[in-house]
């Protein structure tokens, strides 16, 4: 079924995890918080309303692609864990929107600055040989520190201020989006009993402390860029600013969820503009354990075997190369078998536990 | 502050913005606030005054009024410029490039100056004017001057002592050389400081004696063998103030002559220091004038590394030297120098205005020497050719050819050394 936004909001719920804090509307029931896949989840009673949204930046439409990425990404696991495939992380998959602020805002004031300007020195090394000199011209950049002072009279637009107190563990899993894409529009965009809304948790009053630093740092490079220089060392302001308006953009993001063995849950992140992937890969120890014991039996018969064909070698020289090729395929099990013994722990160290290692 | 109440520093002038939005202020550069002349009249009765050497300070020939220059001693602190790129193409540029015509503020005269003068004086009204010529930029104006110590007296003292110096010179050489020719000038030179990283490579020959068996004669014998070996080294030195004359002039070999300038007297430079003292703007440019130290130095710096190795045996050798850290300046030098003319050739006296020390071409009278020569060769040919006489009427001459030989190479050494000093003070030492 598809609404627009307004009815979107009526028939949903609010749930909140009680894992990372984060609040969000949901049609279905909510089984894993789609920020941190914790499974401690509930649905609120709340009266906080949604700002009002004015952009959404799609989702990538070809759902083929994210198939692709996900098998991509789960191919190289050894031993997966049972629910480790791509029919169980298509069927547990969320359409995910965050939310973002685009701020605009005039600036009038003056600036101070000591602005470092790049100069070439040059330089030579002389070589003599064979009793003559040859010259060799070298350059090197330098560094020229001066005083600049001026005034900033300038309206900027789309400082992009996250609106999510935990943004930047998200940013580190399924990286930025490029916000000067043009494919932002809310008006003609259809929500679905897939989608889930992140509610926002920095308000405009704190988000103004973020995107006056961020227009601060702007205006120092737009001066830094107007003086012609390449670095800076000191900058200072009296800017005033005026005139702000803000902006709630969504932005996409796809997220799955699976459990191992004894019910612990895992995530995988797609960002829904670049696809770039991220999560959790579980290995299965117990599925290592299995192949680890079959091996190591595998391994014992081979080992008997050679000891068997060992003895029987005096009767000809062909039993003795088959003792010889069954010690080196016991050898060859007994490493098989040690190897999938630590294999999953080994592998799970550094493929799981990704929104908390993101933190 | 909004834009509309925020002011300019007063030392700041707006430069050149790449957005619209933003304006820029920048210090306003140093060569836009110097002037580019002064004119030098005597405050208590307006006539013109002039650099007394002998009192260091500005003087009024007519009043006697006096004062000291406008400047401190800053030795060898005066600033030194780094090579930049941008420095070496405006290098290139002429320094004297509309600059012929001046504007005498005293009496409304316009003066054709010659190009490479700074400092005239007035035809019409006698005023003292000198000219700050503006340089392609401002690095290339004089940073710094050593002040003349020497005075005129003392260096007429030490010209008439020089000249008198030498009997192989022609007699009418003193007077020719009038002293009343002398003029002081201050000649640009520029000075630079490096960081020379030197790595060599040589095959290198180490004696040593061995003993072999002669079969010929039956008898061991020793003889000298050379063992060679590859070595290398480095040579690390620190170059400061390198001089090298600005002004063609000056003969380079001259110039070395008297370059013991000691550069701790270094004076900020101030236009009162030229006041009717001539001064020349540099005519040997910056890139030929590092070419021409650099060429120096490469080869103090493959001496410094033959000093290196421990023996005269060298073969192959290689040298890679690394400049780094390379500064110039330039700077105004004080020389008192005359110029004449004797058998239609010219030759030149240079002193160092500030150490006394002198150097100059004098011209050598080949009569002269020819006679000296004859001088010399006649005690041996004379003895010879008793000798001879000797021998032919029977009686034992031997040792008398001997003699008239060993007399004959005396006399040929002392000639060549003769021939020598005077080869070199015909060319200026």
């Amino acid at each position: 079924m598809k609404t627009n936004i307004i009815e979107f909001l009526s028939i949903t719920k609010t749930w909140g995890c009680e894992k990372c804090g984060s609040l969000y509307l949901k049609h279905d029931k909510s089984s894993f918080c789609p920020v941190c896949g914790d499974k401690h989840v509930q649905e609120i009673n709340t009266n906080t309303q949604y700002p009002e949204i004015e952009l959404i930046l799609n989702f990538h439409k070809n759902v083929q692609d994210y198939e692709d990425k996900i098998q991509n990404f789960i191919q190289p696991v050894k031993f997966k864990t049972e629910q480790l495939n791509l029919n169980t992380i298509k069927k547990n998959g969320e359409w995910v929107f965050f939310p973002f602020w685009l701020v605009d805002s005039k600036a009038n004031g003056s600036w101070k600055a000591e602005f470092g300007f790049n100069y070439l020195v040059e330089s030579s090394v002389e070589h003599l040989q064979h009793g003559e000199w040859i010259s060799q011209k070298t350059n090197e950049t330098r560094i020229d520190w001066k005083p600049r002072q001026g005034t900033v009279e300038k309206e900027y637009s789309n400082i992009s201020i996250s609106a999510l107190s935990y943004y930047n563990q998200l940013e580190r899993i399924f990286g930025s989006y490029n916000l000067s894409n043009d494919n932002k529009s809310l008006t003609d965009y259809q929500f679905t009993n897939q989608i889930t809304l992140i509610y926002p948790n920095i308000d405009k009053n704190t988000g103004w402390q973020f995107a006056k630093e961020s227009l601060i740092k702007k205006i120092n490079s737009d001066c830094q860029s107007a003086a012609g220089a390449q670095h800076t060392k000191t900058f200072s302001q009296q800017v005033q600013f005026s005139d702000q308006n803000w902006t709630l953009l969504l932005l996409p993001y796809f997220v799955s969820h699976y459990s191992d063995e004894a019910g612990n849950p895992y995530s995988i992140w797609i960002n829904g503009q670049s696809l770039r992937i991220q999560g959790d890969r579980y290995s299965s120890p117990a599925k290592g354990k299995q192949f680890g014991f079959v091996f190591l039996l595998i391994s014992f018969v081979l080992f008997l075997l050679f000891l068997l064909f060992g003895y029987l070698s005096r009767m000809s020289d062909l039993v003795a190369i088959l003792a010889f090729f069954s010690l080196l395929a016991s050898i060859g099990f007994l490493i098989g078998s040690i190897y999938s013994f630590f294999y999953p722990s080994n592998w799970n160290k550094k493929n799981t536990n990704t929104f908390n290692k993101a933190g | 502050m909004t834009q509309a109440n925020w002011t300019p520093p007063q030392d700041f002038i707006e430069v050149p913005s790449a957005d619209d939005k933003i304006r820029v202020w920048a210090p306003i550069p140093q060569s836009e606030l110097s002037e580019t002349s002064h004119t030098y009249n005597c405050p208590n009765c307006g006539a013109p005054t002039k650099f007394d050497i002998t009192t260091s300070g500005l003087s009024c020939v007519h009043c006697g009024y006096q004062v000291k220059p406008d400047s401190k001693n800053i030795g060898k602190a005066a600033q030194e410029l780094e090579f930049r790129t941008e420095t070496i193409k405006k290098a290139d540029m002429s320094w004297y490039e509309n600059r012929n015509q001046v504007h005498c503020e005293n009496c409304g005269a316009n003066l054709l100056v010659e190009k490479n003068d700074v400092s005239v004086k007035c035809l019409f009204c006698a005023s003292n004017k000198v000219i700050l010529q503006k340089a392609p930029s401002q690095e290339f104006y004089p940073s710094a001057i050593i002040p003349f110590k020497t005075k005129p007296a003392q260096v007429e003292n030490s010209i008439l002592t020089w000249l008198e110096k030498g009997w192989f010179h022609p007699k009418e050489l003193q007077q020719n050389a009038k002293i009343n020719k002398l003029s002081p000038i201050y000649i640009p030179a520029w000075t630079f400081d490096t960081d020379i990283d030197a790595q060599w490579k040589a095959l290198v020959g180490y004696e040593r004696q061995k003993r072999y068996y002669d079969s010929s004669s039956k008898t061991w014998k020793t003889k000298t063998v050379i063992d060679w070996c590859w070595e290398d080294g480095q040579v690390k030195e620190t170059i400061d103030d390198f001089l090298i004359s600005g002004s063609d002039k000056i003969q380079d070999h001259l110039f070395v002559n008297i370059s013991n300038f000691n550069l701790s007297d270094l004076m900020e430079f101030s236009p009162d220091f030229l006041v009717g003292i001539k001064a020349q703007l540099y005519s040997k440019h910056l890139p030929e004038a590092w070419n021409e130290a650099k060429g120096k130095l490469r080869e103090y710096m493959k001496d410094a590394c033959y000093h290196d190795i421990p023996t005269s045996h060298v073969r192959n050798f290689s040298l890679v030297a690394d400049f780094q850290n390379e500064t110039w300046r330039i700077i105004f030098l004080p020389i008192y120098i005359i110029t004449y003319i004797y058998q239609q050739n010219t030759y030149q006296v240079v002193v160092n205005g500030q150490t006394n020390q002198l150097a100059g071409q004098k011209p050598v009278d080949w009569n002269k020497i020819w006679l000296a020569f004859a001088g010399l060769f006649a005690p041996g040919i004379f003895a010879a050719f008793i000798s001879l006489i000797l021998l032919v009427l029977g009686t034992p001459g031997l040792i008398g050819l001997l003699i008239s030989f060993f007399l004959l190479v005396i006399g040929g050494i002392i000639a060549v050394s003769i021939y020598q000093k005077a080869k070199a003070s015909e060319k200026g030492s």
